[in-house]
């Protein structure tokens, strides 16, 4: 059960119906996210975001497409699994927007451009580790589930 | 000087400039004069995804809603401003 009352349901979902027009803009921010990067990078940013914040148990509702294995791989330890270059240098910014976003400087963001990413799909990037933040840590302190992905 | 390129003020055009002249229109007047007229550095980076910037200004009326609380505003301002300086941010 909820930490929080919520207008039914036990999801974090239900908690954003108790304020008007919350639900919309939760999902407008969620749809346009969504658009500027594969699904594949979203869930590698969720699913890593969910173990530095030590909330394992709500890795398999961001996971989406991704197995098991290299789920629970990516949350213990994302640098020892096997994923690109690319996704590991978002992973590495990930990591650092999420435990010390103060220390992120040029030179993180400069990776993800030698990474062969844009100003535009950096800003999304940010944008996802930056949501994924929000609605773990949400779903953590209301004790609630996350929007499930589908894989 | 931000990590990412911003679209200023007076290259914005169609959707961005639309939401950029609305932004600034909607800041309390005390914040719009003392920025000079000109809108804060975070609205200019999401310049680069105009649908994105249009989410984003959603999602603070319709999630942070600031003022709607009944916290306060300055109790409002007080969380936020714990939260940057967790955050270690300048902001």
């Amino acid at each position: 059960m909820s930490r929080l009352r919520t207008v039914s349901g036990n999801r974090f979902e239900d908690i954003l119906r108790a304020a008007p027009g919350a639900l919309e803009a939760d999902a407008a921010m969620y749809r346009q996210i969504k658009t500027g990067i594969t699904q594949r990078l979203y869930s590698l940013i969720g699913v890593t975001v969910a173990g530095l914040l030590g909330l394992e148990r709500l890795v398999e509702s961001v996971q989406g497409p991704l197995d098991d294995i290299t789920a629970s791989q990516v949350a213990r330890e994302w640098s020892s699994a096997p994923l690109t270059e690319m996704e590991k240098a978002v992973l590495s910014y990930t990591e650092k927007g999420t435990l010390d976003e103060g220390s992120v400087r040029q030179r993180d963001v400069d990776a993800l451009r030698e990474a062969g990413m844009d100003d535009a799909h950096i800003l999304t990037i940010a944008t996802a580790i930056a949501y994924h933040n929000y609605v773990l840590r949400a779903a953590a302190v209301f004790d609630v589930i996350p929007r499930r992905e589908v894989s | 000087m931000s990590f990412i390129r911003t679209i200023s003020e007076s290259e914005a055009t169609g959707t961005t400039k639309a939401i950029y002249e609305k932004t600034l229109a909607n800041l309390r007047p005390s914040v719009r004069k003392r920025r000079g007229n000109r809108l804060p550095p975070i609205v200019k980076i999401f310049g680069l995804r105009p649908e994105l910037l249009e989410a984003r200004v959603g999602f603070d009326k319709g999630i942070y809603r600031p003022g709607t609380s009944g916290l306060g505003r300055r109790r409002e301002e007080l969380i936020a401003t714990q939260v940057a300086a967790l955050s270690d941010c300048k902001f």
